[in-house]
């Protein structure tokens, strides 16, 4: 705390404050360009000069360098420092084109206002400008150095929160050049962040070039609907959508664009912070996909028949209501992916859970047989015990087998930032590159021996406090260990370092085993360290929270009649135990593993209803098919992987006869007579859990032209979980020793690997189409030379389909990397849900590779 | 009685003396004055390409919204106009139209002018909706680069912003055009033959 004057009054500035901080909270106005509050300072642009008087010495400083000290005497307005500014934006734009209308900034563009503020009327340079030609930098960006005025903030941006190093700056002087060092797709996929990081029009963006100014889009904010994470954003439509000028009144002809025009950052300091990744930033295309489904389709006469949603549902509610006549409500099931609104899983949950009265409905990835929720058994819910945030505050962080960038990328800067202070984990089988950055350690294993590590893990820290568990008495660690070929030190370091470390948090994802998620909850009860439970699905959370879920009710209660899980509903489907099954935004054809088993349960069913946005391979099976909105389509909240409700609202109207899934589901539930007369009264009296914050609040600051100063947005809405006290003593299951028989020994191993763009919306994305992994299988050329294929690339031929192959020394000897969920490639003919590959012409490394 | 008739008779045969101020409408047509505000037309390059750039001023300074573009961008295969962008899309609601002549005033490409064409009627309310296609000029019709602001008269004191575009040939070619240059303007194309 210190006083100095400024402009003549004396002013109180908080300790490490800079002038140009301490100005702005005052609410003075100086020009900035290089200054970023998210980023280091740079002071390279010169544009926040102001005068300082300081011990006798009076010159000009820039503001956001400048800390602000006992004493000093500030003046930010006097003719001086006007005349300063004025120079130094003839400086800036000696060499600037002046092409504004055509310029994609402008309109939102620093350069222009501040130089309509602050700047020269006319330009006193009189020799031909220098040119330097447009670049490209992957399919995202686009590059007009012509118009860069070296700030470095996109420089700084790009090494300090991304840990990127393919950006920066080349030559000096005039010849300055910023960009990607070469013409290759940028490392990072937090690139679309610079556009908005870049003051001016030097960096666009390759989805809203041209297309639209300024003036003319209406911002709304919205969710990311590509990972659990839920990051904020804002979305651009244009105006004349149903929040612009209104219809035109001329048969309302400018009616509606179905377009998203770019989506921005919403600065939400609980998860995303002001960085976006590039998947949420520029995946909303699929939208206006083709294959997107218009109509409602019934399967009569052998042929799929469009027809309207009354109909549909009124011939649908017949054939359930034959079904559970003959077999009873138990022969259905409902299987949901975890995409849509939680008002909707709600619905469904209700639909099936109520209004049929059958206990099976999942909406999990199918990952094992384990009838109980391993997350219920230890946690006493299904959920995360952490919050995203805490990964900040962490000391230790022990991720578990998790793809940071290519499944949950908005993670990524955070744990960098964990990095530099705290100690990260990493236990995986394979240590992929691209997420190298993002741990301090990486504990590698043999693949398929999750289990075997994570209880080896777990009795080492048992032993350590002096417990012996339930049941695992017998077993010894270091046994396990050797099984799995991990480090036993590393693994050692690991027990302590949990156990002794202040704050610690787990993180892995839900696609895990049942079994290896059991053992790693039992670490963290042992060790008190806090769970991130990553969803792969969208709004998984939401899903489970919502009762969709065998053994929980909405609100996370247990219920006394759980149901089968996705598997076993799947089996059950293959034995003609379940007759009916209703899906809704899954494609078990194209996401579940085992192809074959799915295709038999499908196929076995005496009806499959269908619940999609886009014309799937299951969805061509259906004998109903109901088209639902995508999201951006779709009102109501989703829930992020740790717990916190965010509204969303629909931004367009859906295309066809789609509904949105909530209407769509009130509208089943009407066909039974079922009215729902207030949503909100009854979906607080459906979900105990939510009721205390739902509905969340609606109306969320958006500025109307982006700026880069984060107005601190409202917090979102957070629930906590009922609180659980760690105990020691586990209702667990007990651990058993897994068995690794010489028959599971496969001699290669399968480790699924997701990719950014390879998902339902990714695929259908235009943008993104030169970015789409080309090879399913990436493994050692000594496993090609193995099994007598040639190196480098080359298709395999396995169960009757070719695959597109490519062969990495990086990785390890023995393990095929699978390209996951199949979507367009059947891969999972070639995983059926073990990990080892038993694909005959893999298994031929048997002999060649022992 | 007779005389009153006869006086309403002979103003009929006055009027039906005096020569017609009525024309054959359709076959004939009255000249309009140069600055009638009609119908938009977008107007072309020499070499035939489209001038507009999709800067969306015109949109932005249109009072009623009745312009409506998406702007794409040029590739080598499909050049459209000269720079990088070109309107994909460029819609006229003349619903919506007031005629007011700001977009062509907002237009920094000199894109925009007004044309004399005013029978603009239709039979649907679709049909009042003119795409690029309808309103832009043929391609190897000349173009036009002055028309707001300016009298077939010099003004004593043209604005300074104006004098460039008034010394250009081809603005006085517009005039002549249009059948209203007057003959001082015709000894003055000469002098300000510059371009
Ligand atoms: S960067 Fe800004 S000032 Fe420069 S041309 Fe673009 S809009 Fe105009
Ligand atoms: S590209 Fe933009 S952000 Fe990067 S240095 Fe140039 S002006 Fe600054
Ligand atoms: S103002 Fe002119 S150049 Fe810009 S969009 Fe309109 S017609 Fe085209
Ligand atoms: S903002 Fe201070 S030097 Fe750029």
């Amino acid at each position: 705390m210190g006083t100095l004057i400024l402009n003549g009054k004396e002013v109180e500035f908080e300790p490490g404050e800079t002038l140009l901080q301490l100005a702005w909270r005052l609410g003075i106005d100086i020009p900035v360009f290089c200054y970023h509050p998210q980023l280091p300072v740079i002071a390279a642009c010169r544009m926040c000069l102001v005068e300082v008087e300081h011990r006798g010495r009076t010159s000009l400083m820039p503001a956001c360098g400048t800390a602000a000290q006992e004493g000093m005497k500030v003046s930010t307005d006097n003719k001086r420092v006007r005349e300063a500014r004025k120079d130094q934006l003839q400086f800036l734009l000696l060499h600037h084109p002046l092409e504004c209308p055509v310029c994609d900034a402008g309109g939102d563009c620093d350069l222009q206002n501040i130089t309509f503020r602050h700047g020269p009327t006319q330009p006193e340079f009189e020799f031909p400008k220098h040119e330097k030609e447009r670049r490209s930098a992957g399919p995202f960006l686009e590059l007009y150095p012509n118009r860069c005025i070296i700030c470095y903030r996109c420089v700084s941006f790009y090494r300090q929160i991304e840990g990127g190093e393919d950006w920066g700056y080349e030559e000096r002087g005039t010849e300055i050049l910023v960009g990607p060092y070469r013409d290759t797709i940028l490392q990072s996929e937090f690139s679309g962040n610079m556009i908005e990081v870049c003051p001016l029009g030097a960096i666009t963006g390759r989805d809203y070039r041209f297309k639209i100014r300024p003036w003319e889009y209406t911002v709304r904010p919205s969710v990311s609907p590509h990972d659990s994470l839920g990051a904020n954003l804002k979305v651009f439509l244009r105006l004349g959508t149903r929040y612009g000028r209104g219809h035109m009144v001329t048969g309302g002809y400018r009616g509606e664009d179905h377009q998203i025009f770019r989506c921005n950052i919403r600065y939400n300091p609980e998860i995303n912070d002001p960085w976006i990744d590039d998947r949420s930033r520029f995946v909303h295309e699929f939208i206006n996909a083709e294959d997107r489904v218009l109509y409602p389709r019934i399967f009569l006469d052998g042929t799929l028949q469009d027809t309207d949603w009354d109909t549909a549902l009124h011939a649908l509610k017949e054939r359930l209501q034959a079904i559970v006549e003959t077999y009873g409500p138990e022969a259905v099931g409902g299987i949901a992916g975890g995409i849509g609104t939680n008002e909707a899983a709600l619905l469904f949950e209700h639909w099936l859970r109520h209004v049929i009265g059958t206990p099976h409905l999942d909406s999990r990835p199918p990952n094992g047989q384990m009838d109980r929720d391993p997350l219920v058994l230890g946690l006493g819910f299904s959920g995360s015990t952490a919050h995203q945030v805490d990964i900040d505050t962490a000391d230790l962080v022990l991720a578990f087998n998790v793809q940071i960038k290519n499944a949950f990328p908005v993670l990524g800067p955070r744990l960098l930032r964990q990095k530099r202070y705290g100690l990260s984990f990493h236990l995986t089988p394979y240590a992929d590159p691209e997420d190298r950055k993002y741990f301090r350690t990486h504990i590698l294993y043999h693949p398929c021996h999750e289990e075997a590590v994570t209880l080896a893990l777990a009795l080492f820290i048992a032993q350590e406090l002096g417990y012996s568990l339930d049941g695992a008495s017998q077993i010894d660690p270091h046994q396990l260990m050797a099984q799995c070929r991990v480090d036993t030190r590393q693994l050692q370091t690991l027990a302590r370092e949990l156990l002794y470390a202040g704050q610690t948090l787990i993180l892995f994802d839900d696609s895990q085993n049942p079994r290896v998620i059991q053992n790693l909850v039992l670490i963290s009860v042992l060790t008190k360290a806090k769970v991130l439970v990553l969803r792969t699905a969208p709004n998984g959370q939401g899903f489970v929270d919502q009762g969709v879920h065998p053994c929980l009710t909405p609100g996370q209660v247990l219920t006394s009649f759980p149901g089968m899980n996705t598997d076993a509903m799947l089996d059950a489907a293959e034995k003609g135990r379940l007759k009916a099954l209703i899906l809704w935004n899954v494609d078990p054809l194209k996401e579940f593993p085992d192809r074959k088993r799915v295709e038999a349960a499908l196929q076995n069913l005496d009806l499959l209803v269908v619940f999609e946005m886009f014309h799937t391979e299951t969805a061509s099976m259906a004998h109903f098919l109901f088209p639902v909105a995508t999201p951006f389509e779709e009102a109501g909240t989703y829930t992020t992987t740790d717990g916190i409700l965010q509204p969303v609202e629909a931004l367009l109207h859906p295309p066809g006869l789609a509904k949105d899934a909530r209407e769509a589901f009130l509208a089943v539930l009407r066909t039974y007579g079922i009215e729902i007369p207030d949503f909100t009264q009854w979906f607080q009296a459906q979900n105990p859990l939510y009721r205390s914050v739902y509905p969340p609040k609606e109306t969320r600051e958006v500025d109307r032209y982006p700026t880069y100063i984060p107005s601190v947005a409202t917090l979102a809405d957070k629930y906590t979980y009922p609180h659980v006290p760690y105990r020691p003593q586990l209702k667990l299951q007990k651990p058993s020793v897994p068995a690794i028989s010489e028959e599971e020994r496969h001699p290669a191993q399968w480790v699924l690997r997701r990719h950014l763009y390879w998902t339902r919306y990714g695929l259908r994305s235009p943008i993104v189409q030169e970015l789409l992994p080309q090879h399913t299988l990436v493994f050692h050329p000594e496993t090609a030379q193995a099994v007598g294929i040639p190196e480098g690339e080359g298709v395999v031929e396995a169960e009757g389909h070719e695959f597109p192959y490519r062969t990495d020394p990086d990785v390890p000897k023995g393990l095929v990397l699978l390209l996951w969920p199949p979507m367009k490639t059947e891969a999972n003919r070639l995983y059926r849900g073990e990990p080892g590959v038993d694909v005959q012409w893999l298994t031929k490394i048997l002999e060649g590779n022992p | 009685m007779i005389l009153p008739l006869l006086k309403g008779l002979s103003v009929t045969l006055r009027h039906f003396l005096k020569p017609k101020i009525t024309i054959q409408y359709p076959e004939e047509r009255k000249p309009l004055p140069p600055r009638a505000r009609w119908l938009h037309k977008l107007q072309r390059h020499e070499d035939g390409l489209e001038r507009c750039v999709a800067c969306m001023l015109c949109a932005a300074a249109c009072p009623t919204g009745a312009i409506y573009i998406v702007g794409d961008e040029n590739t080598e295969d499909h050049r459209v106009s000269h720079g990088e962008r070109y309107a994909a899309v460029w819609d006229l609601d003349l619903g919506r139209c007031m005629f007011c002549g700001i977009c062509v005033e907002a237009c920094p490409e000199e894109v925009i002018i007004m044309t004399d064409e005013y029978e603009l009627a239709t039979e649907s309310r679709e049909g009042l909706i003119l795409h690029k296609d309808q309103l832009t000029a043929k391609p190897d019709e000349k173009p036009i680069w002055a028309w707001m602001g300016y009298y077939p008269q010099e003004p004593a004191q043209p604005s300074p912003l104006h004098l460039p575009l008034f010394k250009h040939k081809r603005y006085w070619e517009y005039l002549k055009t249009r059948g209203h240059l007057p003959l001082e303007a015709t000894s003055s194309e000469q002098k300000n033959d510059g371009t």
